[in-house]
């Protein structure tokens, strides 16, 4: 079994290791830093075992900056060379060859997945290799596991089994059960933003390498500042227009947020949740190129959305009312179909009958009112209208038709004093006109 | 036998008209305009501003360069749009809203052009310069639609036209005489479509 030991140098959380399930489903953490991975079978995904180091290494530096990771065949092995020997791949049933210039302190580090219970038998058994003359590891593998049992007992046997690699160890495939939460206590309250970033950034940077190894995306993330003094909270809630894992929107996104708050007192504790949702997976076509552009629209959206404001793609719906007949929409619109479909089986023939066809081929005007304005009567006798009979004629069913609503209209082409061309209309119930729009 | 006033310039090469490189812009598809222009349409990184009270026609020769308000996708459909290419955001309820959401729109650089129907709203000569800056190094034609025109003559729009009852006026533009004169019949035939559209015969 190849594994590949991370030393993260710092003390972590246990979730810290969903972070790693790239690599491989059989992923261990061993408190206080260490996390194991089985990369026997997936090693060849990242290139060999090089790549897979590497890879790990890249993670790993979003946890602490200065990780160390080797590969050996047995943990404990792996983890002696994660401390002694950084980036070390010992060669495949032949780990004991890594042992060759390693100094006796070495022993403390052959654990793996099981620490030793106590640290005085392992000082008391390297004190006593000392006054035999032993200065180095791999003199120790000359004794025989007999000579470290009268000795030392069961003790030294384990001690023997691992630096001979018959300690089996098995790392079991991890369920991941954490949330995906983050919390920070600041020792020194900040009420700047980039200062509060930069506190943010780290548990953001954790946060967002587990949603990889889980291979979910977020799609919204919570952050709560606590005040310092009052007992003021700040809910703040990010969330694009569709589910990224993209950090650095997320992290725009927040300190646009942070920018525009007036904070009471500056900020002693935070909270971040992640709400994941899972990866959505697109089957690109082949000759489909990706379209890089697609994720600067998105950005651009979710930081209008942001601001309150509304922006998105026209997309036409089949409506004759013209205020009915276009929406707003955050994705990409979709086609307006305007023409029937004819679908053939073999001898008979179908039609459907595509709804408000008529549309495309009726002038609309290019600014229309939100609401229709009622003209008064000295205000419709200055128009010209162009037409004495109707240009169009749009109504709703006799059972919706209803004085309020104005749901029965002519409309005309009309010529203002000023040169302006309007779309007007006359309701045929009231007989009041009104203006719709301009064809500016 | 050719004499210049001053000799001290005699040699000093002067550039002939084919050799100048006339400044960017984007075509109207409105010839009388475009000829007129140095910039053979409305310039490219650089601010315009239309002038003309709603249904005079200044969206409509808006539209027509993003053919390449509230705009009325049906209208836009029959000037052949991409409605996939056309980014619409809801008129901002401030003054500031509207000057950041320009900037972020210019700086995204995903656009050419970017419309900008002022209804209520009107930015200030320091936002004007600011975005102009931005615009030129976005290469972004930002038009403004003023539907209250104004006499006063901006110099920071480098492109002013006012649409009128029977005519357009260009107030400003680069390297021409100004105001020009346009004939309004001439420009508008190119806005109503609709009346064209034989099928329905609208104004026989």
């Amino acid at each position: 079994m190849r594994t590949l030991c991370i030393n993260l140098k710092t003390a972590q959380e246990s979730s810290s290791a969903e972070a790693f399930l790239i690599l491989s489903p059989r992923v261990q953490f061993r408190f206080p830093q260490f996390i194991f991975v089985d990369v026997e079978s997936t090693s060849h995904f990242f290139g060999g075992e090089k790549g897979c180091l590497e890879k790990a290494l890249h993670i790993a530096a979003k946890f602490s900056p200065d990780a160390a990771a080797a590969i050996a065949d047995t943990p404990s092995a792996a983890q002696v060379f994660a401390r002694w020997r950084p980036s070390y791949i010992a060669p495949a049933g032949k780990e004991q060859e890594g042992f060759r210039g390693l100094g006796l302190d070495a022993l403390k580090d052959l654990e793996g997945l099981q620490p030793w219970a106590q640290k005085k038998p392992v000082e008391h058994m390297i004190s006593f290799f000392h006054t035999l003359g032993v200065h180095g590891l791999e003199d120790v593998l000359n004794f025989r596991m007999n000579s470290l049992r009268e000795r030392w007992g069961d003790f030294g046997v384990l001690l023997w089994n691992r630096l001979h690699s018959q300690d089996a160890q098995v790392i079991s495939p991890l369920i991941p059960r954490d949330p995906l939460v983050g919390y920070g206590y600041l020792d020194d309250p900040i009420g700047a933003v980039p200062l509060l970033m930069a506190r943010l950034r780290p548990h953001l940077d954790i946060l967002f390498a587990r949603l990889a190894g889980l291979s979910r995306y977020a799609q919204k993330v919570d952050v709560i500042l606590y005040c310092e003094y009052s007992d003021k909270k700040y809910f703040l809630t990010i969330e694009p227009v569709s589910p990224t894992r993209d950090q650095v929107l997320y992290e725009d996104l927040l300190e646009k947020k942070l920018s525009q708050l007036t904070l009471e007192n500056p900020v002693r504790e935070f909270e971040i949740s992640v709400f994941d949702v899972p990866e959505k997976i697109q089957q690109l076509d082949f000759f489909e190129p990706r379209d890089n552009t697609e994720d600067r629209w998105r950005r651009l959206i979710s930081f209008a959305r942001q601001a309150d404001c509304e922006m998105g793609f026209l997309q036409m719906e089949a409506s004759h009312f013209p205020e009915q007949s276009f929406r707003l929409v955050t994705d990409w619109p979709e086609d307006f179909k305007a023409s029937d479909v004819i679908e053939r089986q073999e001898d008979a023939l179908q039609i459907k009958s595509v709804y408000a066809k008529g549309l495309s081929a009726s002038p609309r005007p290019s600014l229309l009112l939100p609401q229709p304005q009622p003209l008064s009567a000295a205000e419709v006798q200055k128009l010209r209208f162009v037409s004495s009979l109707p240009s169009e004629r749009i109504e709703s069913s006799w059972w919706q038709i209803s004085v309020q609503e104005l749901r029965n209209r002519d409309y005309y082409f009309a010529l203002s004093q000023h040169g302006q061309l309007l779309w007007v209309f006359k309701d045929r119930i009231n007989s009041q006109v009104y203006l719709h729009g301009y064809f500016d | 036998m050719k004499t210049l006033a001053l000799p001290e310039f005699a040699d000093i090469p002067f550039v002939s008209a084919e050799h100048l490189q006339p400044p960017a812009g984007l075509a109207t598809g409105v010839s009388v305009l475009d000829d007129f222009l140095l910039w053979k349409g409305i310039p490219q990184g650089d601010l315009s501003l239309f002038q003309g009270i709603p249904g005079t026609g200044a969206t409509s020769l808006w539209v027509r360069i993003v053919q390449n308000a509230q705009l009325f996708p049906a209208h836009l459909t029959h000037h052949k749009l991409n409605l996939k290419k056309l980014l619409v955001v809801k008129e901002p309820r401030e003054n500031e809203q509207l000057f950041w959401m320009l900037q972020e729109l210019i700086s995204s650089s995903l656009f050419e052009v970017i419309g900008c129907n002022l209804k209520e709203l009107f930015l200030k000569n320091h936002q004007l310069q600011k975005l102009k800056r931005l615009c030129r190094l976005h290469k972004v034609a930002l038009v403004f639609i003023n539907q209250k025109p104004v006499k006063f003559i901006n110099p920071l729009f480098s492109f002013m036209v006012s649409f009128q009852r029977d005519f357009v006026t260009i107030q400003r533009a680069l390297h021409r005489p100004t105001p020009f004169n346009i004939a309004g019949s001439m420009i508008h035939a190119n806005f109503m479509h609709q009346f064209k559209d034989s099928a329905r015969k609208l104004l026989s």
